[in-house]
């Protein structure tokens, strides 16, 4: 059995290693889970983190194949899709993706970016504008109406959009460009030189930033994650299931590979609660509704990259 | 080197007079006998044309075939690794287009890379110029020519820096740069020490010539891409794959520029033109007047921060204003790895436009000109960076491939790391390359996957240059590959259209006319272009002006304002030939390219017959 192959062998120390352990893994859940949509997708993320984006599409689409309405496949498809540069069929994934998941911010702002990079401007503003929920903040929001309304000539607008970004963080250079076009364009070409020298102090203290996090960069740490949060999935979806003492070994494993995995940490918790109370209805906290799937672990959607929403990527 | 004016023989008149409305077909060289024998007759007037009723579509593809095996050319590009991946080696090259023996046939120079420490390949790696024989035949002459530098080249750009009729090469190396002065013999001499160009030992990029302060002189600037020692070398890998350290890993650096000093020297002029003062990352740049008041301003592509863009005074000194002129990030205001660029008036409003190549996972950039030098990103909504996002690109190529009056856009594609599949399966090391349809109602469409087996070959491409090698008013293109020979694609679209291509040759403006600008009227079709010098990614195509011409079989007017701010206009130029305009002169010269043979003539003079617009065939005699 796979599980004891990967489990009872030493926590990897390397990249490879990790990535070895990825692999091993996703072949595990493809052959023992081939009708689990949950499986499948979180094998897919796998496959995507080790970069294998052909079979990551592959399994994303064999779990459409037996769920046509899982959204976290749609939304891997249309991730797959945005990369290779194909926007209609990104566009028309990530549709689906809000389709049966219309809650999840992500995908929507992911959506309007690729509308914006093909050109459909008016959809993309329509998407931003309509169909972003009103308790939402997004800076990434605002910078992308920004551009649209700046494609559309609609100065005011795009103005207002650069400046409501701005209030939420006075340095958000993607803003303080928009804004400076704005400006020129405008007319006002001193305010407009100001926010550039801004911009540039803003890039400058970016490029140390980026400088420290490169010198820092632990990437067996973030493959650890990566492996860590799908470990996280697993294990919830085994205890879903009742494999109890399957679930602890996975989650056991993801907190070995990152000591604070919520999700992991969460199932053994419940473990704990289920042994301590065996009537207990800790099964009943799994929700059901597809935006909220016991495999996910992302609060929107199972993004194999990005962040939270509130910022450009 | 003098002009000999001699008349044309009758059948020569009507070979060049006329009016081609058909496909062009590969043009073949003219006989020796033709050309001596253009003795006997006057040209009279150029015809009246008359304009074509009947206008042909033009083709929905491009068709481009390889010919690198056929052709001559050995050169294998070599980047000196060994595995050790330094920063330096996915950097190289460029390559430069120029008809360096004045024979109306355009020939290559290939820069090469240079050994790196650990490196065990082939010894002596070095740049290698091919003569262009015609016909497709190309012969090395790096030998003869003395222009074999073994430096590590990264880009080249040439003009006629002493003003003596022929195009002069400046290397840029990491370490050491090299200047060549063209002899006009088809011998180069290396002049670097001399004019105080070398430029020490900075890890260079892409260079230009350009005429700073329109004194007649054109001047050097230099691009440096980053502070790189072997001391200084890092290791970085990606999930756990090797990879090549980035840009954000070294120190910025400025850029240099030289002022040509008219005696043979440059003074580096780095401080007070303003350029010292920019650290950036260089890649490629260009050099044009993109405001249209008369000097020319400097783009330059900065890997991984915002861009440069230099507006020039008029005096030779540059303020840096990329962000509020809308150049500086892409659209939603990023940063781009930056990596090569072209410009053009894409969409024929009289202002010249910028396209940009950059890194996986960003698309191409094409940065519309709303005018006076204030740009958007329209890369959207235009459809420029279709097909683009997958892959790192490189070398880009601005040129009417269907002659519809349309400047199209090629694109070079690779990747940096030769292991990138191992960890992300969504781009290629060697990748096909791409070509743009430039639709003329603002858009772009991809039609790489149409457009001949030129079109098919997956290499890891860099620099890039387009220029018509056979003379057939149809642009073929040269591509450098990494770790490989390179690519030549013979552009045999089936184009019903005409063609003229302009040489023009400034004198009171520095003899290359870098920095003229040109207007062709052919009915309702009006195009405006510049010459420049150095372009694309770290290289130098394109001195000879092409313009498709729809199916108008004359150009009604052709204004040339070059750099000194004279404005020259000739009228009536037949289509589908190669023109000579020169400053100040009121005919023009059709020029017919002579027929080359392997060997160079030292002591029997060659000569290229030029005829006149009132019919007189002048013979340039050279050698």
């Amino acid at each position: 059995m796979v599980v004891s192959q990967v489990f009872n062998k030493p926590v990897p120390q390397t990249s490879q290693q990790i990535k070895e352990e990825m692999e091993l893994v996703a072949e595990w859940l493809e052959t023992a889970f081939p009708n689990s949509v949950e499986m499948l997708e979180l094998a897919a993320r796998l496959r995507f983190h080790r970069g294998e984006l052909d079979k990551a599409e592959q399994l994303w689409h064999r779990a459409i194949s037996i769920d046509p309405t899982y959204p976290f496949a749609h939304h891997g498809v249309a991730l797959v899709r945005a990369l290779r540069g194909d926007y209609e069929t990104a566009i028309r994934e990530y549709r689906e993706t809000l389709r049966f998941s219309p809650r999840a911010v992500e995908p929507l702002l992911e959506l309007g970016d690729v509308l914006v990079k093909a050109g459909k401007i008016d959809e993309a503003i329509d998407l931003l504008e309509n169909d972003f929920p009103s308790t939402v903040e997004s800076i990434w929001r605002y910078t992308m109406l920004g551009q649209c309304y700046l494609h559309k000539g609609d100065l005011a607008k795009a103005r207002l959009m650069y400046e409501l970004a701005l209030s939420r963080d006075p340095d958000d250079s993607s803003a303080l460009y928009g804004l400076s076009l704005v400006l020129v364009r405008q007319g006002h070409q001193e305010e407009a030189d100001k926010l550039a020298a801004r911009l540039k102090q803003v890039r400058e203290n970016e490029r140390q930033n980026e400088r420290e996090v490169r010198r820092c960069f632990d990437e067996r740490a973030e493959l650890a994650g990566k492996l860590a949060e799908v470990y996280g999935g697993i294990a919830r979806f085994l205890l879903a299931v009742d494999a109890i003492e399957q679930s602890r070994t996975i989650a056991h494993r993801a907190i070995q590979l990152q000591p604070d995995q919520p999700a992991a940490r969460q199932v053994l918790a419940e473990i704990r609660l289920k042994e301590l109370a065996p009537v207990a209805s800790v099964t009943q906290s799994v929700s059901q509704d597809k935006g909220d799937h016991p495999t996910n672990t992302h609060s929107q959607g199972p993004p194999p990259q990005g962040g939270p929403p509130t910022k450009r990527p | 080197m003098g002009l000999v004016i001699f008349a044309a023989p009758a059948l020569l008149l009507l070979t060049l007079l006329v009016p081609g409305c058909r496909p062009p077909e590969p043009a073949k060289p003219p006989s020796p006998k033709t050309a001596d024998s253009a003795t006997q007759a006057s040209l009279g007037s150029p015809e009246k044309n008359v304009e074509n009723q009947s206008v042909r579509p033009a083709p929905a593809f491009f068709r481009f075939r390889d010919v690198t095996d056929s052709c001559g050319i050995r050169f294998i590009h070599t980047d000196g690794s060994s595995g050790r991946r330094y920063v330096i080696e996915p950097m190289s090259a460029g390559l430069l287009l120029f008809d360096y023996d004045n024979d109306g046939w355009i020939d290559i120079y290939f820069l090469n890379g240079a050994p790196l420490p650990g490196y065990t390949g082939p010894p002596s790696p070095r740049n290698h110029l091919y003569r262009n024989l015609g016909e497709w035949r190309f012969l090395d002459t790096t030998d003869e020519a003395g222009v074999g530098d073994t430096g590590y080249g990264l880009g080249v750009a040439a003009a006629d820096y002493d003003n003596d009729g022929d195009e002069d090469i400046y290397v840029n190396n990491f370490g050491p740069n090299v200047f060549y002065r063209n002899n006009g013999d088809g011998t180069f001499t290396d002049i670097t020490h001399q004019t105080g160009t070398a430029n020490g030992e900075k890890m260079g990029a892409g260079v230009c010539f350009v005429d700073i302060d329109r004194d007649g002189w054109v001047d050097l600037y230099v691009g440096n891409y980053i502070h790189f020692t072997f001391d200084l070398h890092i290791s970085r890998t990606i999930n756990g794959v090797p990879s090549y350290p980035g840009p954000l890993d070294y120190t910025a650096v400025p850029d240099t520029l030289y002022h040509n000093q008219k005696d043979g020297t440059f003074a580096d002029i780095s401080g007070p033109s303003g350029v010292s003062q920019l650290a950036g990352t260089t890649m490629g740049l260009v050099a044009g007047d993109f405001d249209n008041d008369g000097d020319d301003d400097i783009f330059i592509c900065n890997d991984v921060r915002e861009n440069f863009f230099l507006i020039n005074d008029g005096s030779g000194h540059f303020e840096e204003a990329a962000t509020v002129r809308g150049v500086a990030y892409d659209a939603s205001g990023s940063p781009q790895a930056s990596m090569g660029v072209d410009c053009a008036d894409l969409n024929r409003d009289g202002w010249l436009d910028l396209f940009m190549t950059s890194y996986q996972n960003e698309t191409v950039t094409f940065y519309r000109n709303l005018g006076k030098a204030f740009f958007e990103d329209a890369t959207a909504v235009t459809g420029a960076g279709a097909g683009s996002y997958p892959y790192v690109t490189w070398g880009v190529v601005l040129a009417d491939f269907d002659n519809d009056g349309d400047k199209d856009v090629f694109i070079a594609c690779g990747h940096l790391d030769d292991n990138v599949e191992l960890r992300d399966r969504s781009t290629s090391y060697r990748a096909k390359n791409i070509i743009l349809m430039n639709k003329g109602n603002g858009q772009f469409v991809n039609v790489s996957s149409q457009s001949g087996d030129g079109l098919q070959v997956a290499k890891s491409s860099r620099g890039a240059a387009g220029d018509d090698l056979d003379n057939d008013g149809r642009i073929d293109i040269v591509i450098v590959n990494s770790r490989e020979s390179p690519t030549i694609l013979r552009n045999e679209t089936p184009t019903p259209y005409n063609w003229l291509e302009l040489v023009l040759e400034g004198r009171a403006s520095n003899r290359s006319a870098i920095g003229a600008r040109i207007k062709v009227v052919a009915g309702s079709l009006v195009q405006y272009d510049e010459v420049h010098s150095g372009r694309g990614y770290q290289s130098d195509w394109g001195r000879r002006l092409h313009f498709g011409l729809r199916e108008h079989i004359e150009a009604q007017l052709i204004e040339v304002t070059w750099p000194t701010g004279r404005i020259d206009r000739w009228t009536h130029i037949p289509a589908n030939r190669i023109v000579k305009l020169i400053e100040g002169e009121t005919d023009w010269l059709t020029v017919q390219p002579a027929r080359s043979s392997p060997s160079f003539p030292r002591k029997k003079p060659r000569h290229v017959v030029s005829i006149n617009s009132r019919g007189a065939a002048q013979i340039r005699r050279y050698f």
